[in-house]
């Protein structure tokens, strides 16, 4: 079976595109942002999709096409065959299919809300994650870009009312809230393979030098001696105050 | 009461309820669609007893402002004293399976000698023993109607069979209901709740604002001694309502409604009435007037959990705030708070994002409040009021661009269908959460949870269901009343079934 990478973080910042280099420089797979946390089971997915307004399937689709000989032709009449399959399910089914030294997978809503991230820690608790962070300057960027001129942003990110004007949530706060997600859920699985670091510095690092930094690979520092609660839950009140908020009380 | 954790029930328990655990004990609001809420429920003697509130959608038509809604959704009278409005209590048996009333409201006459209903609802329920009790009994806080001649008083019950009232406590002459009994250091403690007049013919109310925000306490509701636990509104003009109560950590904790912003007081000095008090909350924990009300207090886990809303489903329209949808927060001994879910924000005490990942009405901008929370057997569970029901006869010409995209796409049936419905959710820790139902348990009438009552015989669930007798649908393009077979209050027993075996 294939070594799983999970690379999770803010969305917009280009882990996907470090997670394609990192699965073609091992002669891998980059499966896409399959977008398979917010359910537990096959049959719920077309649901998904159907009140997405972006084309959500299609990294899933993808996938199915170029790995799955049975699903190839038809990946909805496929998810459609399997309702009753718990995401787990397929999700071993698929990992199963490929033959290859690597596989990475990025999902960009995973990180604002932790039973999601927790999902994956569930299914996959052999795998290995990766927390990539991102300046908040370059995330403010990223999702001024994105979001400019789009009528829909998610719930998340606005507070409908009809007597004031509906406030978009200030970018900073949604880079905290992935950041302070990620590091909570990662300091509560500290029996998980996990790493943060930073996007500059991930796109100057190889292959090994990552599963060094998870912890594998015959690094001396796996299994860890510490639980990584200790070194990775004060970094919260780090990420306020590097916002120029208050500490958290 | 003996909840299920303390009973320890124990099968099952570690995995919490879903949908299909729950199965319904009561429809179409006990036979008659009038019935709306199970607006109390309590555990007394070993059976349920459920006090309903009556033909809330008929009433709400006569009120001022009338809520802009057309066709009107169920059927109506320009009178609303045309309707037979006296509530009822209702008592379950879990040995038998079997509902019996055992109680409805007197007629009394108005100023004008017409019959009114002495109470038109129950809005709260709790078993105490007070100092001329000689076991504990079942009071019963009620909901007299505008042209009723008196003020609400309290239904005293000691043998689960008979009814009596007892004396108010001083309440003003507008004051119309109230809801809370809530039991602290030997004393039971009240509030009004709504208020009404009658002005040029014109009925005034505000179901969820009182004309006073004073708590009054009792050792002793048989004996009417009731005296200040409170100044008014906490000295603070804006909480024009002191809406919930709970005990938690030794202390009474009280929640307002404040067009500011609510806020939460607790006890720090309780030894004898007036207590005095510390805040805790202010300015709807910095997210302003979109928290306008403390819904619902829940103690889970060594917390005490505070559910949000703004009054009237989620639109105040007389105060002119909303619609916005509801937060959960949390609050520990030392005053600390933490968000769960709801709007992230900058606040005095450091920055807030929700712990759970989920934005206000866990990412739902229907569910205008939180409405009732229970622990169960190890999992807190809360029930939200969502008017997603109500957008086929909201004008929404008015809305916001972005939002009417969504209702476009999304399509109003299949919101209605999928999300008309309360939300029901539970969370073993209050910040992973796992939704029970959207849809109401597959009923958009449902619009509400209004109680639970956590039991050695599992969880029950009581809903708010305006929608009957008759509710207004469109068919072939025309608007008619037709009956509605799901519309009145449901109660639903949520239990696990490997239980039973």
């Amino acid at each position: 079976m294939s070594r799983v990478l999970i690379m999770l973080g803010v969305p917009h910042t280009g882990i996907e595109d470090q997670a394609l280099r990192l699965a073609q420089a091992a002669g891998g797979v980059y499966l896409g942002d399959l977008q398979l946390s917010m359910v537990d089971k096959v049959g719920h997915l077309p649901e998904l999709y159907a009140l997405a307004q972006t084309p959500q399937h299609e990294p899933l689709y993808q996938a199915l096409r170029q790995h799955l000989p049975s699903a190839a032709g038809n990946p909805a009449a496929y998810l459609a065959a399997h309702a009753d399959w718990s995401i787990a399910e397929l999700q071993r089914v698929l990992l199963a299919a490929i033959d290859a030294p690597l596989v990475t997978i990025t999902d960009s809503s995973a990180g604002f809300r932790i039973h999601q991230v927790e999902r994956w820690f569930a299914r996959l608790p052999d795998a290995d994650y990766l927390h990539v962070t991102t300046s908040v300057a370059r995330f403010i960027d990223a999702a001024q870009l994105h979001y400019r001129g789009k009528l829909y942003v998610p719930p998340d990110y606005r507070d409908h009312n009809l007597f004031n004007s509906a406030p978009v949530m200030k970018p900073e706060l949604a880079w905290y809230q992935v950041n302070a997600t990620l590091a909570r859920a990662m300091s509560d699985a500290w029996q998980l393979r996990s790493a943060r670091v930073d996007l500059d510095t991930l796109a100057s690092m190889t292959v090994a030098e990552v599963l060094d930094r998870i912890g594998v690979g015959g690094a001396p520092q796996w299994p860890h001696a510490e639980p990584r609660a200790t070194a990775m839950a004060p970094t919260l009140n780090q990420l306020a105050l590097s916002l120029g908020y208050r500490a958290t009380t | 009461m003996q909840t299920a954790s303390q009973a320890g029930t124990g099968r099952g328990d570690e995995q919490g309820l879903v949908a299909e655990d729950f199965r319904m004990i009561n429809r179409s609001g006990f036979g008659d669609g009038l019935n709306s809420y199970t607006h109390s429920m309590a555990w007394f003697q070993g059976r349920l007893f459920v006090g309903t509130t009556r033909g809330v959608l008929q009433m709400n038509k006569c009120n001022e402002p009338m809520p802009n809604m057309k066709p009107w959704p169920t059927d109506w009278k320009a009178d609303v004293y045309d309707y037979d409005r006296r509530a009822e209590i209702w008592r379950y048996d879990p040995a038998d399976g079997l509902w019996q009333r055992v109680y409805q409201a007197i007629w009394v006459n108005d100023a004008q000698g017409k019959p009114v209903p002495r109470y038109i609802g129950f809005r709260g329920m709790a078993v105490f023993q007070g100092a001329s009790d000689s076991k504990p009994c079942l009071y019963v806080s009620t909901w007299a109607p505008a042209r009723a001649p008196e003020p609400p008083d309290i239904l005293r019950c000691d043998d689960g069979e008979t009814f009596h009232s007892v004396p108010r406590p001083p309440f003003g002459p507008q004051v119309r209901s109230f809801r809370t009994l809530q039991r602290f250091q030997g004393r039971i403690h009240t509030t009004p709740t709504s208020s009404s007049a009658v002005v040029d013919g014109v009925r005034r109310a505000q179901d969820s604002v009182g004309s006073e925000s004073t708590i009054y306490c009792t050792d002793d509701i048989a004996g009417a001694q009731w005296t200040n636990a409170n100044i008014e509104g906490f000295g603070e003009r804006a909480n024009v309502t002191v809406f919930e109560m709970c005990e938690y950590h030794g202390r009474l904790y009280a929640g307002t409604v404040n067009p500011r912003g609510m806020q939460l007081w607790r006890t720090e000095q309780a030894d004898k009435p007036p207590y005095t008090w510390k805040k805790v909350l202010d300015k709807g924990a910095y997210r302003g007037p979109h928290n306008e009300a403390v819904a619902s207090l829940c103690v889970f886990k060594g917390a005490l959990y505070v559910g949000t809303g703004i009054a009237n489903g989620g639109f105040h329209r007389q105060f002119r705030i909303g619609p916005a949808a509801s937060e959960m927060i949390r609050v520990w001994p030392d005053d600390t708070w933490e968000l769960l879910a709801g709007l992230p924000r900058d606040t005095p005490q450091g920055l807030k994002v929700p712990l759970s990942g989920y934005g206000a009405g866990f990412d739902n901008l229907f569910n205008g409040y939180i409405w009732r929370m229970a622990e169960h057997a190890g999992w807190l569970y809360i029930g939200t009021f969502s008017w997603a029901n109500a957008l086929p006869y909201v004008p929404m010409n008015t809305w916001p661009e972005d939002v009417l995209v969504l209702v476009r796409r999304w399509g109003l049936d299949r919101l209605n269908r999928d999300m008309g419905g309360f939300d029901l959710w539970r969370t073993p820790d209050g910040v992973r959460w796992e939704c029970v139902t959207r849809s109401g348990f597959n009923n958009q009438y449902n619009w509400g949870v209004r109680n639970f009552a956590s039991t050695p015989h599992g969880l029950f669930l009581g809903t708010a269901n305006p929608y009957g007798p008759e509710v207004c649908i469109q068919r072939n393009g025309k608007w008619q009343y037709v009956k509605n077979p799901r519309g009145g209050c449901e109660v639903f027993l949520g239990h696990k079934r490997e239980a039973d075996q």
